[in-house]
């Protein structure tokens, strides 16, 4: 009985474990290029707009680049784990930055735009499963992580997130990720187009992350380092 | 109340298509190109009321002046097989009361072959930017040195010769790069670097280990005297980032920061420096004295107006308790312009640093715009 107990424990875990994988896997391929908009939509209905690229390796590397508008173009930050970096052409100089700070404004924050796999950050604390729907509940592995606990639901036919809710270490929602539109990117990629967001600390503003392109492509270990932060571009080429 | 609703729904269906478009016309145009640019332009008006305990009052012998800045950058970069060349162009104009003067500046005009991932050489000038202080940068041994009051201007580089190596791991040690960079100084080539006639070879390893950011620096001159300094970064926590830097040279002067950045949950940055210096500078050099605490505090989108930031600096001579204070606001919500408000003031005993200036107080525009 006991060890029939262990297997199912065992199964789940892997199960579960497989699940954050498997969504990781659908929203981008392990290494892969991506063009980006963000847009700040504010009360009375003024947008702004920002252009990303982005170059993401493994579960744990990623590089952004802004290209518009012109007073952002050639901002670029590195990710890789918990560490993140902010390069301004201007200073020619590469500084660090925490994940809770915003670089476009609005309600998306650093760690938002940069997202790592999810399985990197969280382990499933939890899972329920509902007619076509599966939700989870994820815990940080660390405290060095923006989001200590998330909410996800997720769509069982496509294994893509629906929604998100996004809770510090003291249980207070901090935001809630609405992620729409499913797209056929090509090269097997099958996700939703647009992430969009509310946050309640940010009353009447809404954020929203719309992917234009999503392309595999491999990229050296060096791409992802600072000495490389300030000529992200090149990597386009 | 029919026709409103409809009107309402129409809006708000317009409103929701447009907000998720993404027209691919836009990735068409950033297409890749042979050659990259982007620049800016920006204009500056100082109205300042001097001091007139200063010893440079009687040249003036009024009590207010306009100053006026103006500066076009333009940055060029040119793509061809392992080639790039790259050029950062800077014109300026000053107008300080009523006297002009205009300077045109090549900060950089460089080439960088890369090898491969692993290898780089750069040759021509170009900027160094080490050090990981964000006010004073003690080991920046082959960069001009920073102006405290104007940390992120644009730098004018040193013509150099410069080898890197730049290599991953997948352990404790993510990352190592090593720079290797040769400067030679005559009366006209690179002449206000160190001394005349004379040959510099800089070194400097960066390490990423456990999360830290490390790096080692050493200067070689066969005329004067040589240099070693370390640096470090890195984070405490996600909202909390600790920094430092050390420079001693032969000749027993040495210089030290101790800085950290903190993030409160209401989005308040606080950047803070402590720097020492155990030798004094000339008093005609800004922050010449040994020992300096300078603070920022940046408050982004207060009252929650997006693209809105306020920020106080305060820059303190911790050795004759004078003192700068700035108080200003910046507001970036039109496309590529940037605005930037401040008052300042001078405060401390005739005889100290900030308050012998013969600005007593000002207050300064700065409009920017971005191509």
């Amino acid at each position: 009985m006991l060890k029939l107990f262990l297997i199912i424990c065992f199964t789940t875990f892997i199960f579960a474990d497989n699940l954050l994988m498997q969504i990781d896997k659908k929203l981008a391929p392990r290494s892969s290029e991506i063009y980006k908009k963000l847009i700040n939509i504010e009360p009375d209905g003024t947008k702004k707009e920002f252009l990303l690229y982005q170059a993401k390796k493994d579960s744990d590397k990623m590089v952004s680049l802004f290209l518009e508008p012109e007073s952002e173009k050639g901002r670029s930050t590195l990710r890789l784990g918990e560490n993140m970096w902010l390069f301004l052409p201007e200073v020619g100089k590469a500084i660090r930055v925490t994940s809770m700070q915003s670089i476009v404004g609005g309600v998306f924050n650093n760690s938002d735009i940069m997202r790592l796999d999810f399985s990197t950050e969280y382990d499933i604390v939890s899972q329920e499963e509902k007619n076509d729907e599966i939700t989870l509940t994820v815990k940080a592995k660390n405290d060095t992580i923006a989001y200590d606990k998330l909410i996800m639901s997720v769509d069982k036919a496509t294994t893509t997130p629906k929604e998100i809710q996004c809770y510090s270490s003291t249980d207070m929602l901090i935001k809630t990720l609405y992620y729409k539109d499913l797209k056929d990117f090509g090269n097997e990629i099958v996700r939703p187009a647009v992430i969009e967001t509310s946050s309640p600390l940010y009353k009447g503003y809404k954020s929203i992350m719309v992917y234009g392109k999503i392309t595999p492509k491999i990229f050296s270990d060096e791409a992802f380092t600072l000495d490389n932060l300030g000529k992200v571009a090149d990597l386009r080429r | 109340m029919q026709k409103y609703f409809l009107v309402t729904c129409l809006y708000s269906s317009f409103m929701f298509a447009d907000d998720y478009s993404f027209d691919f016309k836009e990735l068409e145009k950033l297409d890749i190109k042979t050659y990259e640019y982007n620049g800016y332009i920006k204009g500056e008006h100082k109205y300042q009321n001097l001091n007139k305990a200063s010893s440079s009052f009687p040249s003036k012998d009024k009590s207010n002046m306009n100053s006026y800045f103006g500066e076009a950058f333009f940055k060029y970069k040119y793509f061809y097989d392992k080639f790039i060349f790259q050029t950062e162009l800077a014109a300026n104009y000053e107008n300080i009361d009523s006297v002009e003067e205009d300077t045109y500046t090549a900060n950089q005009l460089f080439i960088n072959y890369k090898y491969n991932e692993n290898h780089q050489l750069n040759l021509g000038k170009k900027t160094a930017t080490w050090g990981k202080g964000y006010f004073f940068n003690p080991i920046a041994f082959v960069d001009r040195k920073k102006d405290p009051i104007n940390p992120e201007t644009n730098k004018e580089g040193y013509t150099q010769v410069n080898y890197k190596y730049n290599k991953t791991f997948q352990n404790d040690l993510q990352n190592i790069t090593f720079d290797a960079v040769y400067l030679k100084t005559t009366s006209d080539f690179n002449e206000d670097f160190y001394n005349q006639n004379s040959n510099t070879i800089a070194f400097k390893t960066y390490l990423l280990y456990k999360d830290i950011d490390i790096d080692f620096a050493y200067l070689y001159n066969d005329k004067l005297v040589n240099k070693f300094g370390v640096d470090f970064s890195t984070n405490l926590q996600t909202n909390f980032e600790i920094h430092g830097e050390y420079a001693k040279s032969d000749d027993g002067l040495y210089s030290y920061l101790l800085g950290l950045k903190y993030l409160t949950d209401f989005d308040l940055t606080i950047l803070s420096e402590y720097f020492y210096q155990n030798d004094e500078l000339s008093k005609t050099q800004s922050f010449w004295d040994n020992r300096y605490f300078i603070n920022k505090f940046t408050q982004k989108e207060p009252l929650d107006i997006l693209y809105f930031s306020i920020y106080y600096k305060n820059s303190y001579n911790l050795d004759d308790k004078s003192h700068q204070n700035n108080l200003g606001l910046i507001y970036t919500k039109i496309k590529n312009l940037s605005i930037d408000f401040s008052v300042g003031k001078n405060y401390g005993k005739n005889s100290s640093e900030f308050g012998s200036k013969l600005i007593d107080k000002f207050t300064w525009l700065q409009v920017k715009y971005s191509f």
